[in-house]
């Protein structure tokens, strides 16, 4: 056996190395990371829950819009519009909800006529103008 | 080859394999995420270890950090892996744990301490990038060290407890903390260091035994 440490035999190096690996805390055991694995299993769930918040309302939008320009509502199309409707109206400036009552110059849109112009009044209007093409 | 896991060599079992238990946690079984970290926990710490011995003696927390980051990328790997599939988890590993550590070591403004003084940097990328085999061979030979030594006799585990003294030869001092003659010590120690020797051939077929 070699009387020096830089030529120690090979198990005298590996029991040196276990001993710094020891200590060091090598052979303890990693904490598992939390929920990591559950949550990569609810990723699928993650990504459809954002596809249908998300996805679907915008595509559905998008396709209102593009259905709007097709029917020729393009100008008059302001679904923002709040604070009265403008004489030539289009049914998203006169939209206010179930029982709120008819804005100015928006009565046309009240298909059902109960008092509103809501989503019911809008789905409608959407059927009529698809049967009645420009 | 890939390096891949081996335990039905080893135990007998039929257990899954890592392909299997990479599928299982993609689809957010846990239980694949603790078989998995049973198989190669030692790996990725020892690398982490290797890569940054004076950080990881300095902060205690520096390990398990890494280590659990470590764990947390092979998670999300899983779940890329349904597209792109993972040849090699053992490999991934030893590669997402250096890189973490070198990046950890640069960002808190350290420079990679390298793998002690056998391995250049480019050495411990080589090792790491190309024959994680070795590296997880030498991470198995330790354990087996590890378990090796809980089977000696209580007195033999206390000359192993001497250690520090008697890999650099100061005999004396160690005897002296064991309370028996230099002459003693000396012919127990090489008996122990073949009986260890033998015992790490045995489970793992390396031959560590001294020359002559």
């Amino acid at each position: 056996m070699s009387e020096h440490g830089s030529h120690l035999g090979l198990l005298e190096q590996r029991l040196t190395e276990l001993a710094a690996a020891e200590r060091a805390g090598v052979f303890e055991r990693t904490p598992v990371p939390a929920g990591a694995a559950v949550a990569a299993g609810r990723t699928h769930w993650r990504e459809l829950r954002r596809w249908v918040l998300v996805g679907l309302p915008a595509a559905a939008c998008l396709a209102l819009a593009v259905g709007l320009a097709y029917h020729g509502l393009g100008p008059a199309f302001t679904p923002l519009a709040g604070n009265g409707a403008p004489a030539e109206a289009s049914i998203y400036a006169c939209l206010t909800g179930p029982g709120v009552g008819v804005m100015e110059g928006c009565a046309r849109y009240d298909r059902d006529g109960d008092g509103d112009v809501d989503l019911r009044d809008l789905s409608e209007y959407q059927l009529a103008c698809t049967r009645s093409p420009k | 080859m890939a390096p891949q896991h081996r335990s039905t060599r080893r135990s007998g079992e039929s257990e899954p394999d890592d392909a299997a238990l990479l599928a299982r946690l993609a689809g957010g079984d846990e239980s694949a995420l603790t078989v998995l970290m049973r198989r190669y926990d030692r790996l990725v710490r020892y690398t982490i270890w290797r890569a940054s011995q004076t950080q990881c003696a300095h902060d205690p927390a520096w390990l398990d950090s890494l280590a659990s980051e470590t764990w947390t990328g092979l998670v999300h790997a899983a779940r890329s892996a349904v597209r792109q599939p993972l040849r090699s988890i053992p490999v991934y590993l030893a590669r997402i744990a250096y890189n973490r550590c070198i990046s950890a070591l640069r960002s808190s403004g350290k420079t990679s301490e390298g793998f002690g003084e056998e391995f250049s940097l480019a050495e411990q990328q080589a090792v790491v990038y190309d024959s994680p085999e070795g590296w997880l061979s030498r991470v198995e030979e330790l354990s087996a060290l590890r378990d090796c030594i809980r089977d000696l006799s209580q007195d033999e585990q206390m000359i192993c407890a001497q250690l520090a003294a008697i890999v650099e030869r100061r005999w004396g001092e160690a005897a002296a903390a064991l309370g028996m003659p230099e002459s003693t010590l000396r012919s127990r120690w090489e008996r122990i260091t073949q009986r260890l020797a033998r015992c790490v051939q045995r489970k793992t077929g390396v031959d560590l035994a001294p020359p002559g």
